[in-house]
């Protein structure tokens, strides 16, 4: 079928049937001991005698220009040391986006435009402490140009809406998105589908800006001295926090081009960054420190931010109009998807400064159903609400799911028939997730139509079901490099920052696995600036880089043999064997000979799984089940169970396996209840940016989980196993359990407040 | 009379005790003392930041500083009990306690700026034995009191199996609000006598945002500490 997501199962490396190592428990991550003791140092934690701080200026309005900007007050104050505007000659000649996802939106380093409340404009102070900035910046006269300013991404397409970045289209706020999806695009004839639609149905459905509110606010700390190592040229070494997960060593990376230097003279400082999810956003402190540090001789120069500043990331608000047309057997026959989505303050993606990542959440989930008939039309509008990410949750797969529930609610049917009825492209997983998820979650026995079950407790139940692709992004190649060490332990260095996946500690286990090493025996270990991959990195690493790993120790292992065979008495390679980190003779097991003073033997791996990088590829599916209380007298939703069942293909690390999950249910269940940016209309100004007014989930309002992980051996990593990545925070399945409880129509907002619950139920009026 | 800068004067004690913290415990990064040893005074070498000249103690620095350098105002010094260890830092009256772990001790497990407004829990530590925010704490409003950091939990044998415990089922992911839950986590033993409820621990963590999602693994944790301390395993 033309345009259908494409299918493909290679049976990637399920050659291996028996694990010795691979998906046991037990494991600590190399890093997890620091972590907990509090020995572990992250950029706020940098402390050397002599440090400054540096702060910038930022915008008191939603979107405004600066006129004038006077600087000699702020000078003279005792304590400040230096003050660059956005007219000093490096600032400006500072490249206007990182070598990977631009095309649109290249703002300066440090302009004179600001475009949302807080944004870093006009100035940035050094100073001896953090009070002396603050009061140097109060001393910093300005004269703004304040601006219109728009915060709805529907009122940024309206006719006659202000155009808010002229340079980047002078016609309108229209914008692109990240991977250049199309922004018109038609499977089959859709008017031709409702046509043989026996109902026609519309569905509405917004969410606001959310937070994904990485647990460090950004900090970013940076000095020059000299190389330990060596100063060949005599420069010297720029020490500097490593804050992004992706693209590579972002700030790195962006540091050592912003000032025209190689990567050898740039040295992280510390693997701990704390949590990213898919937050791309690089604070203009990551690129700042280096300059300003450099500027000042090389004392230590921190510049962090406060927890309301970091709220200048955000994931974007997006709305849809969804006609859908289907059978009576609740089969899709047609659809129309419109949908209107924010860009964030500076376009679509790739401002070096703040960059952004938009991942649509358009039709294309669409296209894993039986519908023949599907129309997408995407809007995409740069607004001045924040900076704007990828969205953790799988986005794309939220109008499917509401489709299929609206299905489900106006024919009796149950959605789970639904789903496996019109999803099409995804066995075996999808049915090994379906029959594995509704075990766990009893789904048979709580299932039932809209508004038919009420707790003992008078509050209202419900149930809902929702599929999604597991993605295998597969886009990166890893860069593993094992040494066989006369210790007889195997090294293998890295550098990525840690986010709390644990992938080095995965890879720990592949390499012990087809090396045949005791776990303990794998050492991976921190080494600044080890490139483990060459650019970019994504929540894939499950996959990629277990795939790299797995290639790199079957070479490491054959080199080993091959050299040192003869010890046990083998007359071949062939038929000697590693075993527990002993040579071993395959013919006799107890010949055994520890593998030090053998030699050093090295072997790396640089490479990826076979996997293209789109959206339309799929391996491995996952589906989630929800149950609610709804308190029809006040509104509130509690969830009693949330079950993901995650096809990872294979499980190679199971904490870390089922971590991703919990987490990501979590996040899932605060969005859909409680977390929402808001800003004030008149102003533009934040209103709710910090953790009283903005809820993040506590251990309390954590929900029950029962998750099962599933395993096909389809994915793209080593063994067919794949990661949790964007799958599981979507919060759509939680208000369609709550139309389950209420019955009626279904809130087409998120977060599912008690206010809009009440609505939904009549209690009160919808403009309430 | 002049004030002598005060960044000069935290240069004379911080690294020297570092150094001489972690060689004693033999515990690699890990800071702290065992439980139930007796106090000890940590003895800082102190600098003279004028003329470089080294002393044994502040006394000595002092006098130093009346016959040397009369024209400079000598800061007063804190003595901070932490994790057993009787500390004599440098600290500025406004300064938090969160600011005097990092600057003045170099104890930054407890020290993390998730709000900075105590709305997040992540600079939790014990001071008397009961759970405080080190961001909302004055530094000297501690004298006198026992406060317990991560690292020194960590570093107590009686607490080996909560680490290991910790480490087992990866309650850290990004690992930044960690180490103030783990400080909690021995609280709760103590309170509940080594046998607290999934309730009592999550309602005991309700302080602690995680944006990982990790509570399970903490109340699981928690647990298993618990039945090995009681002697179950």
């Amino acid at each position: 079928m033309p345009g259908m997501a494409e299918w493909i199962h290679e049976g990637t490396n399920d050659e291996r049937e028996e694990f010795k190592v691979v998906g046991t428990w037990n494991h600590p991550g190399r890093q997890s001991w620091d972590m907990t003791s509090g020995a572990a140092k992250y950029p706020t934690d940098l402390y050397r005698e002599g440090e400054l701080y540096a702060m910038c200026l930022r915008s008191p309005y939603g979107h405004a220009k600066i006129k004038s900007l006077d600087i000699s007050e702020a000078e003279k104050l005792e304590g400040v040391r230096l003050i660059l505007t956005w007219e000093d000659e490096e600032i400006a000649s500072m490249p206007k986006f990182v070598p990977s996802y631009f095309t649109f939106g290249q703002s300066p380093l440090l302009g004179n435009e600001a475009e949302f409340e807080g944004d870093e404009v006009g100035c940035v102070v050094v100073a001896e402490t953090e009070e002396i900035c603050r009061k140097a910046l109060d001393y910093v006269r300005v004269e703004w140009e304040v601006l219109p300013f728009i915060l709805d991404c529907r009122e940024a397409g309206k006719p006659g809406a202000p155009i808010l970045r002229p340079e980047m289209n002078p016609d309108s706020n229209m914008t692109g998105n990240t991977f250049g999806a199309a922004i018109k695009w038609e499977n089959g004839n859709v008017e031709e589908g409702f046509k043989e639609a026996d109902y026609i149905e519309t569905i509405e459905y917004g969410r606001p800006m959310w937070s994904q509110f990485r647990s460090m606010p950004g900090s970013y700390y940076s000095y020059w001295d000299n190389d330990p190592w060596g100063n060949p040229d005599g420069e010297k070494l720029c020490y500097v926090t490593n804050h992004a997960h992706f693209p590579s060593n972002g700030p790195l990376v962006s540091a050592w081009q912003g000032m025209g230097l190689h990567e050898d003279k740039i040295r992280a400082l510390t693997p701990y960054m704390a949590s990213r999810y898919c937050d791309f956003v690089e604070k203009r402190g990551a690129q700042l420190a280096p300059v300003l540090s450099k500027r000042l001789g090389g004392v230590p120069v921190r510049m962090n931010t406060t927890r309301r500043q970091a709220f200048d990331a955000a994931v974007p608000e997006t709305y849809f109009t969804i006609r859908i047309g289907f059978k009576e057997d609740g089969t899709l026959c047609a659809v129309h998807c419109k949908n209107v989505h924010q860009s964030g303050a500076r376009g679509g993606y790739g401002d070096k400064t703040h960059g952004h990542l938009v991942l649509p959440p358009n039709a294309q989930g669409f296209k894993s159903t039986s519908c023949p008939n599907i129309y997408s039309e995407m809007e995409y509008y740069v607004t001045n609400g924040a900076c704007t990410t990828a969205d953790p949750g799988k986005d794309v797969w939220e109008p499917v799911n509401l489709a299929f529930a609206k299905i489900a609610d106006t024919l009796g049917m149950d959605i789970t028939e639904v789903i496996m009825k019109n999803v099409i492209i995804t066995q075996p997983s999808l049915e090994a997730c379906m029959e594995e998820g509704k075990k766990a979650f009893r789904w048979d026995e709580k299932w039932h139509l809209a508004g038919q079950r009420v707790l003992p407790d008078g509050r209202l139940h419900g149930v809902a079901a929702r599929a999604c692709w597991s993605m295998t992004w597969g886009m990166i190649s890893y860069n593993i490099n094992l040494r066989l060490n006369t210790d007889g332990k195997v090294y293998m260095p890295y550098s990525e920052a840690l986010i709390g996946t644990y992938w080095p500690d995965a890879v720990q286990l592949v390499v012990a696995e087809e090396m045949g090493m005791k776990p303990e025996d794998v050492i991976v270990y921190y080494s600044a600036n080890y490139p483990n991959w060459q650019k970019g990195d994504a929540a894939d690493r499950g996959s990629t880089c277990t795939w790299a790993a797995k290639e790199a120790a079957i070479l490491l292992k054959k080199r080993v043999l091959d050299a040192v065979y003869m010890y046990v008495g083998a007359a071949t390679p062939e038929e000697a064997d590693i075993v527990d980190s002993m040579l071993t003779l395959k013919a006799d097991p107890t010949v055994q000979v520890p593998l030090v003073y053998l030699g050093q033997f090295a072997e790396g791996f640089c490479g990826k799984p076979n996997v293209p990088f789109q959206n339309d590829v799929v391996r491995t599916m996952n589906v989630d089940f929800c149950e609610v209380a709804v308190d029809p007298e006040t509104g509130l939703v509690e969830i009693l169970d949330y079950t993901a069942a995650h096809d990872f293909g294979k499980v190679i690390r199971p904490a870390s396996a089922m971590g991703q999950l919990e987490m990501a249910l979590t996040m899932a269940s605060g969005r859909a209840l409680r977390e929402e940016i808001i800003w004030d209309e008149n102003t533009g100004v934040l209103l709710n940016g910090n953790m009283y007014d903005y809820k993040v989930p506590t251990a309390l309002d954590q929900p029950p989980m029962d998750n099962v992980a599933v395993e096909t051996r389809c994915g793209g990593g080593a063994y067919g196993s794949t990661g949790v990545a964007h799958a599981h925070t979507n919060a759509g399945l939680v208000g369609c359990a709550i139309q389950n409880a209420i019955g009626g129509d279904f809130i087409i907002m998120q977060p599912y407040t008690p206010d809009r619950v009440l609505a939904a139920l009549g209690k009160i009026s919808k403009e309430d | 009379m002049a004030q002598l800068p005060r960044r000069e004067f935290l240069k004379a004690g911080t690294a020297a005790l570092a150094g001489m913290t972690l060689s004693a415990l033999g515990l690699g990064s890990i800071t702290g003392a065992a439980e139930g040893s007796s106090p000890e005074k940590q003895v800082f070498v102190y600098t003279c930041p004028v003329c470089g000249e080294q002393f044994p103690d502040f006394e000595q620095l002092r006098l130093h500083f009346s016959g040397m350098h009369r024209e400079l105002e000598i800061p007063k010094t804190v003595c901070l009990t932490i994790n057993s260890v009787e500390y004599d830092v440098f600290v500025e009256d406004h300064w938090t306690l969160r600011e005097a772990l990092i600057r003045a001790v170099g104890l930054t497990g407890n020290a993390k700026q998730m709000c900075d407004r105590g709305g997040c829990g992540s600079c939790t530590v014990l001071i008397d034995g009961k759970p405080a925010l080190s961001c909302t704490t004055l530094a000297v409003e501690c004298e006198g009191k026992q406060i317990e950091t991560s690292e020194g939990i960590a570093a107590d044998p009686t607490y080996r199996p909560l680490l290991e415990a910790y480490v087992r089922n990866d309650t850290a992911q990004c690992g930044y609000c960690t180490p103030a839950q783990f400080t909690v986590a021995k609280y709760i033993l103590n309170k509940y006598d080594l046998n607290p409820t999934e309730d009592q621990i999550r309602l005991e963590l309700s302080g602690n945002i995680c944006r990982c999602g990790t509570y399970a693994r903490h109340v699981k944790a928690i647990m298993e500490a618990a039945e090995e301390m009681r002697g179950g395993k």
